[in-house]
């Protein structure tokens, strides 16, 4: 019988692809024999847009980044133009802020394990995430009046303290986070079906994670030992006591299982920090016009997708002359092309969401 | 920790400068010098970019070690009317989309990158948008 | 055994299809909106004083405001608009605005039929009568809503 390869576009409309992104995917039967992807469906120059903008006025585009984590974005925008101008943060909002990105990791994880485990075709399983993160969801906007992109943030410190009725509501909510992690076990990590679609699929060695530059969870699923939050703490994460989940096979399930072990170790960060919660103002002593003087600076942070980091050039004036920004989405899913080869189609979709990529940061 | 390996890049480099944790050389040297710090556990290199400056473009590498907290800057500037750097794909392979993607914005050349095409932008369009003088 | 973890995560899936339900009848059920939501904007345009702050502060430029002097000198509004179609709805006007009389609105039903009413004429109608948000404002009251 003559066979032939056929190509077949995955994407840019698809649900599977988390956005608009597109996978040129060549098949030999079933089996994918390679790929290409094509991003730039989102591209909105933020890069560029920056630099017609005042330092406080990109805060809200960063919120267009990753915008299941908003919240990590704002905080490395933030903490690089703070290091920049040397403005120091009030102790209360360095708290908050560690809250709301452990919140905010949470959240984030919430969609990357649900989504992944509906795209092996378990739908019950994507629902019980969403509920969680709706909880958080609620914390936010109590807080800052949106759901979604926060600009929660401000250089100097945050635009709001919490509502009185915010502490309640969280310890009730990390309280209720030890089940709804259990449950999340007894239905997904022990299901036969789960561990067959996912066990030794999609494996990244540690040469290639390092190669490739990956970071964030996918880095430390291959065995990599790499958390900004200890190897450069940033903010005031040195005072807090936590492990970095380290899984050596780099396959999807190790994947999957280092962002569930991430959710509990957030939670014991939060525990942490609300005990330590000092009172006082949350918005520290920041000029009028926010003019940082010339000079650059790269800062980076440990985002739920990986390292983000942002790279300024500033020329003396109110408006960045030069902003870049480090994606981790973008960089991780540069792996994509070579981990896909020798899989199966519904594998391919598997390997791709456990990559966990967000495409408005993949595309920028 | 941070001083051992800037004492190694003197005693190997001892023509360049480490200025907090930046290092700026010339694009004849980068090639060998970016060798060097991947043999000496710089295995992660974290980002690329460049700026356009009024009389050069500079483009700008940061390379991390994953083990420890190294890390440093390391620039290089570039001619505006003929910007061509080496492309550290060999060495890394993240180098791939993040030299595409300063290609694609700047129209900075890598010679020797195995896929040197526009990134996030259409193969069609014209111009590159991060340059200062771009109108869009 | 091969298969107990199926079960188990059937057992569970059983269990909560007996305890209580918690999707939202909506439109049925009204869902809360918290008391600093970022929905529309309002306007208090006999308080405003004509300052351009929140001109100013908007990163995207939705703002435009016009204004004439009166017999004292004093500046009122002649026109107050807000391109809502590219407001971020990020809230730096009315954190910006020193009198407060620019506010959010508890609104979030801002779908609309025609692309021209998604404008927001302030001036005219300065939808005063919306439920205001305490986004940014300094006595925060509760209201019961
Ligand atoms: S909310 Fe933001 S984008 Fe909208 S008008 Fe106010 S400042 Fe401008
Ligand atoms: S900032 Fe407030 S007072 Fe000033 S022009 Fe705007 S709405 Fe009026």
């Amino acid at each position: 019988m003559r066979t032939q390869e056929i190509t077949v576009n995955l994407g840019p409309q698809h649900p599977s692809t988390h956005g608009v992104f597109r996978l040129v995917i060549h098949l030999d039967g079933e089996v994918a024999t390679g790929g290409t992807s094509v991003l730039g469906y989102l591209h909105r120059g933020l890069e560029k847009l920056a630099e017609s903008r005042t330092y406080p006025q990109f805060i809200p585009y960063t919120d267009r980044l990753d915008y299941l984590a908003s919240m990590s974005n704002n905080l490395a925008y933030v903490q690089t133009v703070e290091k920049l101008m040397g403005i120091e943060v009030p102790e209360r909002a360095e708290y908050l802020r560690v809250i709301f990105a452990e919140l905010q990791r949470i959240a984030s994880h919430m969609v990357g394990v649900g989504t992944f485990v509906m795209d092996l075709g378990a739908v019950t399983a994507v629902f019980y995430p969403f509920i969680h993160r709706e909880k958080i969801l609620d914390l936010f906007s109590m807080t800052c009046g949106g759901r979604l992109t926060y600009n929660y943030m401000r250089i100097g410190g945050l635009s709001h303290d919490i509502p009185e009725e915010f502490l309640p509501k969280l310890q009730e909510f990390l309280d209720y986070m030890r089940t709804a992690l259990e449950e999340y076990h007894q239905l997904v990590t022990g299901n036969e079906i789960f561990l067959a679609r996912t066990k030794g699929v999609g494996v990244i060695t540690k040469e290639m994670a390092m190669s490739y530059g990956l970071s964030g969870p996918n880095v430390r699923a291959s065995g990599v030992c790499y958390d900004v939050r200890k190897a450069h703490p940033y903010g005031i994460y040195d005072r807090f006591n936590f492990n970095v989940p380290v899984f050596e096979s780099g396959d999807t399930f190790d994947r999957y299982m280092v962002r569930m072990i991430e959710m509990e170790e957030s939670v014991k960060i939060i525990r942490q920090a609300i005990k330590d919660l000092p009172e006082g103002p949350v918005l520290g002593k920041v000029p009028k016009l926010i003019k940082p003087p010339a000079g650059e600076v790269y800062h980076s942070i440990e985002n739920p997708k990986g390292e983000l980091g942002f790279y300024i050039v500033s020329d003396g004036s109110p408006k960045p002359y030069r902003l870049h920004i480090r994606r981790p989405s973008f960089v991780n899913l540069g792996v994509l092309e070579e981990i896909i080869k020798g899989w199966k189609v519904a594998d391919v979709i598997a390997i791709l969401a456990s990559l966990d990529i967000v495409l408005g940061e993949v595309d920028g | 920790m941070e001083n051992n390996i800037h004492a190694l890049i003197k005693d190997s480099f001892p023509e360049l400068e480490i200025q907090e944790g930046h290092l700026q050389v010339s694009p004849e040297q980068l090639a060998k010098l970016m060798d060097f710090l991947k043999e000496n556990g710089f295995a992660y290199l974290h980002d690329v970019t460049a700026v356009d400056w009024p009389q050069h473009f500079t483009v700008v590498y940061q390379v991390r070690s994953y083990e420890k907290p190294d890390k440093l800057t390391v620039k290089v500037n570039v001619a505006k009317d003929k910007p061509v750097v080496p492309s550290m794909t060999g060495l890394w392979d993240s180098a791939d989309w993040l030299e595409r993607e300063v290609y694609d914005m700047f129209g900075i050349e890598f010679t020797g990158h195995p896929n040197l095409k526009r990134i996030l932008l259409d193969e069609s369009f014209m111009g590159y948008p991060l340059r200062k003088d771009f109108i869009g | 055994m091969y298969g107990s973890g199926v079960v188990k995560g059937l057992a569970l899936t059983l269990k909560k299809f007996f305890s209580k339900k918690i999707t939202e009848q909506y439109p049925e059920e009204r869902p809360f909106i918290d008391h600093r939501w970022r929905g529309s904007l309002q306007l208090d345009k006999d308080a405003c004083i004509c300052c351009n702050m929140c001109v100013n502060a908007c990163p995207n430029g939705v703002i435009t405001l016009e204004s004439g002097k009166d017999e004292n000198n004093k500046r009122f509004l002649t026109r107050y608009e807000v391109n809502f179609e590219r407001c971020l709805v990020c809230g730096l006007c009315v954190e910006a605005c020193p009198k407060q009389c620019l506010k959010f609105t508890r609104e979030y039903e801002l779908a609309t039929y025609f692309r021209d009413d998604v404008k927001l004429g302030l001036y005219h109608n300065p939808k005063l009568s919306a439920p205001s948000s305490t986004y940014a404002q300094k006595t925060e009251q509760k209201k019961e809503g």
